[in-house]
């Protein structure tokens, strides 16, 4: 075998992250590499690296043993690498063929499209993928899991040497999941070298030859598939035995503070759960459950078509956020940078932004610049945030810290429930033990936490009781010996109820 | 509109904007016949209508083009008031009609070139940039001359927009069909063409793909320079002057057309034929207003009104979509 | 690749001093001026600025607090007409200076409603719902006077745009030092203005900490055209008269003002003091350039290449 791809001491350092640290990587010819790591263990970014999205600050990029210096994605598509991105780059408007072929479509002459030709090739592509999707219709008319395929197929379409599937099955089902694993062994066997990232340990097993675990923004290890099990690659991946990771004391739970019953919206089909004082529910589902959804919909941010949300036994009606908050419920947004901060100002302002009404002296009409610098100094201190001080620019910040400022944030509003959507996303290790941490402190002290994940790992090792989400619809709810993942996943691909 | 026949299985029959808009030009047309007939719905009226519609319809497209593209001109009036200051003084010393039309697309096809290199290159929001140079070319319109406006006494140059091929149709309108052919084809089965959609539709995604987003929106803005040139060439022959103010509010009447055509500000929606439709129909409205004896300045109140419900439909439909 | 790099560190650098570095140049302006012209460096020169910034510096206060939100209103300009108009309409009836304000008043917060609510309400982009109301208003301000001039006797009403207090501050110059003051207030130290900060910001992420972001921006959008019809107040009393141009190309002076003075358009930055010193600066050139006998067409190139300045200037700093 003949290496395809060699990276060498690749570093990359974003304003308060270091995302990788002197990472290589070998991928030869014909050969399926999983690359595995949780959430922001800097997967993505060597990724976007691979194929000219970031300039690495340091090391060496060989393709076919030459160097190469990409300094645009095309510099990278041009040497034979594709790549299916998780955030999906398609074009509503256009049809699936030219989606496809997007950036090179076939010419009949010099200026002219070939329609015909596109089509034609497009339904050849997408015939070897085994789907039947008309290449003339509009995207937007697609499913996700349609969309998703497109995608497949347009890093197909061109001459790809090095193909990279960045979560490539996140929203697909069983029978999807196989046939694409069955194509990419195809694509294995024609020589192409495949760069393949899921979360889903029995699909890398089914799929790679060898796997590369990174954590922390640092290649751990790299070996054969067959040298692996599923025990060893998870506590590589974590760093430690997941036992030590989470906390786990007894907590008293106390009466349900939160009920919810038959939510239903657009993405809503019948959701009804209850979270106790004390107690963490798990929410677990894949890409489209439509977790944030129901998230948002229980914080007000979305609308509600049926269903009663009932606070202490309490009906509340929850037209908006402002009445959310009345209601003493928070939410932590999945994502931070857009959803949870104002990135642009400080770490003070941000932490007062939820609570500035409150703020004010002169009946109201003047901010009371002393109260929001105690405010910021407070949960500075209690939450453990590493900033220079208050008046320092929250995007400057790392992940985590940033994350504990959207946790302070809420928790100066005094909620009695706080919904966490992914509270660990995209923060490394320690942060992340601290923000279990503090889920656990948060419980002791009563409150009670909904905290939807798409880690398994985390779900399970964090909660008693989860629901699992699939489609919009709950199709299931476990505990006690139920509670495995084999389970959840049986659920949120729609299996089980 | 232009992309529903690539659909195979699409529903049944579903009510859109395009519809709508038949709908309406229908009415309108109507109520126009029904109240005024003996002035509307005469063969010189029509006539009239057409060589209007091809000033604003050239313009229209060229807006198009860039709304397509995902951003917006609100200079396009004033490139078509600098052209026509440009031909007229011209023409007080310079015979050759050929030159001076040719000149006088040039200016045009140089400001849009302008404005997309501005934006494009430095990446900023086009419609306060294009409030910049429109104040710029109106400014440099008026400079030539020290004045907003100039005379010309060049037969041959006023005469184009009389000519009238077959006896009826008017020579502009002529022009206008050909260039909405070709434009279509140039959106439809161009590599270019497709790239404004894709550039339009998703930008990000755009430039992983290799297209060079910047350039095919820098393209847009030319091809828009371009036809505002060829529009002032033929409003300036109608006036016999060349006049700084001769499209005023133009960009409002192109923008409403685009959007009622079914182009969408978001980027990657929008069609020729929708667009035409468009300016036809606004045309018809400023005309039977004009024959209804109805002050100009409802009509400006109308075309402002006209824009906002234009774009509210727009945004009503994207709600929908989501 | 390399000019990107080099434009993003010259960024910096303006981000760090964007008020401060429009100050310089103003300070640079006026020493060429002072060169150029033997009249510029004269009280009364500086005074006569004072006075002609006030329209622009009413304008500009507005805008400022809408870009700040995030928005824009360029409909601005037709508001300055459509109060000249109205009022050069209701002054043969009485010529009472308060109800005159409060006319201007009313017909600046009808205004200011009409782009907030169709903003807000039906979520369409600032830039053209503006760009079609300014077509509207400015067609409701030719319909008040059929289109003509209305010049008016009224030495009360004058008096706002042309007195004088404490000797020789014009009472013009008076009134937008006092909307400086206030807007500097609102935005600086009370929730309305944090939260408008927030909203220009992160309109989601303000969302979801609870801020009513549609009752926000429509309460810029008031302000706006509140501060268009103080505009609008001063100019008529200035003119002495309804005149159907008055209002024309304002919107772009009172832009290219706040972008100048560190507001930036994608929302979130700005402050009153550097739009004040924007303003200043927008009317020390077109002062410079009348001084030294340029066509008022030059002007209107210089006008609309200040604006394009002022965006470029802005983007800069948003790449670094």
């Amino acid at each position: 075998m003949s290496e395809l791809l060699k990276l060498k001491g690749i570093s990359k350092e974003f304003p308060g992250v270091k995302a990788l640290q002197n990472v290589d990587l070998e991928l030869n010819r014909g050969e399926v590499l999983a690359l595995l790591g949780e959430n922001g263990a800097g997967k993505s970014t060597l990724l976007k690296i691979i194929s000219g999205v970031y300039l690495p600050d340091a090391g060496e990029i060989y393709v076919d043993g030459e160097k190469k210096n990409f300094k645009i994605p095309a510099d990278a598509a041009a040497e034979g690498i594709g790549i299916i991105y998780q955030e999906l780059s398609y074009y509503d408007e256009l049809t699936v063929a030219e989606n496809i072929f997007v950036g090179k479509l076939p010419k009949a002459n010099r200026i002219k499209v070939d329609w015909k030709e596109m089509n034609r090739r497009a339904k050849e592509i997408l015939a070897r993928l085994n789907v039947q999707i008309d290449p003339r219709a509009l995207v937007k008319t697609l499913s996700t899991a349609e969309k998703q395929l497109v995608e497949i197929a347009k890093a197909l379409a061109s001459d790809t040497k090095i193909l990279i599937m960045d979560e490539p099955t996140s929203a697909l089902n069983d029978a999807e999941v196989k046939s694409l694993i069955e194509q990419t062994r195809k694509l294995a066997g024609e020589g192409i070298g495949v760069i393949f990232i899921s979360h889903r340990l029995e699909e890398l097993f089914a799929v790679a030859d060898r796997i590369q675990i990174m954590r922390d923004g640092k290649r751990i290890d790299s070996f054969s598939m067959k040298d692996a099990t599923p025990e060893k690659l998870v506590q590589l991946m974590v760093g430690r035995e997941i036992k030590d990771m989470y906390p786990k004391g007894e907590i008293k739970k106390g009466d349900v503070v939160l009920e919810v019953k038959h939510l239903k919206n657009k993405t809503l089909k019948d959701i009804s759960f209850s979270v106790r004082a004390g107690e963490i529910l798990g929410v677990f589902g894949l890409m489209g459950a439509g977790r944030t959804e129901m998230c948002k919909a229980i914080f007000g941010a979305s609308k509600l078509q049926e269903g009663e949300i009932l606070m202490h036994g309490k009906p509340v009606k929850i037209h908006s956020v402002e009445d959310a908050k009345k209601a003493k419920i928070a939410y932590l947004p999945n994502d931070r940078k857009k959803e949870g901060l104002i990135l642009s100002q400080s770490v003070k302002e941000n932490f007062a932004s939820a609570v500035i009404d409150r703020y004010t002296k002169g009946k109201g009409f003047i901010v009371d610049k002393k109260r929001v610098d105690r405010n910021a100094d407070k949960w500075i201190k209690k939450l453990n945030v590493s900033t220079p001080s208050g008046d320092t620019v929250v995007e400057t910040l790392s992940g985590g810290n940033q994350q504990k400022v959207v946790v302070g944030k809420w928790l100066e509003t005094s909620p009695d429930v706080i919904i966490l959507n992914e509270p660990t996303r995209g923060i490394d290790v320690g942060a992340k033990v601290e923000i279990y941490k503090l889920i656990e402190e948060l419980c002791q002290e009563g409150m009670a936490v909904v905290m939807v994940s798409s880690e398994q790992a985390e779900v399970l090792s964090l909660t008693d009781r989860a629901i699992v989400l699939c489609e919009g619809r709950l199709t299931g709810e476990l505990c006690c010996d139920d509670y495995t993942q084999e389970r959840l996943m049986e659920y949120a691909i729609g299996g089980g109820a | 509109m232009k992309t529903k026949p690539l659909i195979l299985n699409k529903k049944k029959f579903e009510f859109t904007s395009t519809h709508l808009l038949l709908i309406v030009f229908a009415i309108v047309f109507v109520v126009f016949t029904v109240m005024i007939p003996d002035k509307f719905f005469t063969g010189k009226n029509f006539m009239t209508i057409a060589k209007y519609s091809s000033v604003f319809g050239l313009i229209g497209i060229g807006m198009t083009f860039i709304i397509i593209g995902g951003e917006i001109d609100l200079s396009v009036a004033y490139i078509v008031g600098l052209s026509s200051m440009v031909m007229g003084t011209m023409l007080q010393t310079i015979d050759n009609v050929v030159l001076v039309a040719a000149a006088g697309i040039l200016v045009g096809l140089v400001c849009g070139i302008f404005n997309g290199f501005v934006i494009t290159k430095l990446r900023l929001p086009a419609f306060v940039v294009t409030i910049g140079t429109g104040q710029m070319f109106n400014g440099f319109a008026q400079l030539i001359n020290n004045r907003p406006q100039i005379q010309f006494s060049n037969d041959l140059f006023r005469e184009f927009s009389k000519i009238n091929v077959f006896g009826v149709i008017p020579l502009p309108f002529i022009i206008l069909l050909a260039v909405a052919v070709l434009t279509w084809f140039v959106l439809k089965y161009t590599v270019f063409g497709r790239c404004v959609y894709a550039v339009g539709s998703n930008k990000p995604a755009s430039r992983l793909a290799g297209i060079n987003a910047a350039k095919t929106n820098a393209f847009t803005f030319a091809i828009s320079g371009f036809l505002c040139g060829i529009a002032s060439f033929m409003v300036t022959s109608q006036n016999g002057s060349g006049i700084a103010a001769a499209a005023s509010g133009a960009e409002m009447d192109a923008i409403s057309a685009a959007v009622l055509g079914g182009a969408s500000l978001a980027g990657g929606k929008g069609s020729i034929i929708g667009t035409l439709v468009g300016v036809f129909l606004l045309r018809i409205i400023s005309n039977g207003m004009n024959l209804m004896n109805i002050e100009t300045y409802w009509q400006m109140v109308l075309q402002g009104s006209l824009l906002i419900a234009a774009v509210i439909m727009d945004s009503v439909k994207n709600n929908k979509d989501d | 690749m390399e000019d990107v790099k080099a434009n993003r560190i010259k960024g910096k650098r303006f981000h760090m001093t964007s008020a401060w570095s429009t100050f310089f140049v103003w300070i640079v302006i006026c020493a060429i001026m002072a060169v150029l012209s033997p009249y510029f460096l004269s009280v009364k020169n500086f005074l006569s600025i004072a006075q002609y910034s006030a329209i622009t510096g009413a304008l500009a206060v507005g805008m400022t607090i809408v870009i700040v939100g995030g928005g824009i209103d360029i409909s601005v300009g037709s508001v300055v007409t459509l109060v000249g108009m109205v009022l050069a309409a209701i002054m043969p009836a009485s010529g009472s200076v308060p109800l005159m304000i409060i006319a201007a008043l009313a017909i600046g917060v009808a205004c200011g409603l009409a782009n907030g609510l169709l903003v807000t309400k039906l979520n369409i982009v600032p830039f053209v719902v503006t760009l079609g109301t300014m077509e509207i208003f400015k067609g409701l301000a030719f319909l008040t006077t059929r289109g003509v001039n209305t010049p008016f006797n009224n030495l009360d009403f004058a008096a706002i745009g042309r007195g004088y207090s404490f000797g020789q501050i014009p009472n013009s110059f008076i009134i937008m030092l006092c909307m400086i003051v206030v807007g500097a207030f609102l935005l600086k130290m009370t929730p309305f203005g944090k939260k408008i900060f927030a909203v220009g910001s992160n309109a989601t992420a303000s969302k979801l900490a609870g801020i009513n972001i549609k009752k926000i921006k429509l309460s810029t959008y008031i302000i706006c055209g509140i501060c268009a019809a103080i505009a609008g107040l001063i100019s008529t009393s200035q003119n002495s008269a309804g005149l159907t141009n008055s209002g024309d190309g304002a919107e772009l002076n009172a832009i290219a003002g706040a972008v100048l003075g560190g507001a930036s358009l994608a929302g979130g930055s700005g402050s009153m003091v550097g739009t004040l010193i924007g303003v200043l600066l927008l009317n020390t050139i077109t002062n410079g350039l009348n001084l030294l006998g340029v066509s008022s067409y030059w002007q209107l190139v210089a006008q609309g290449a200040i604006l394009v300045f002022a965006v470029i200037v802005d983007s800069f700093k948003h790449k670094s």
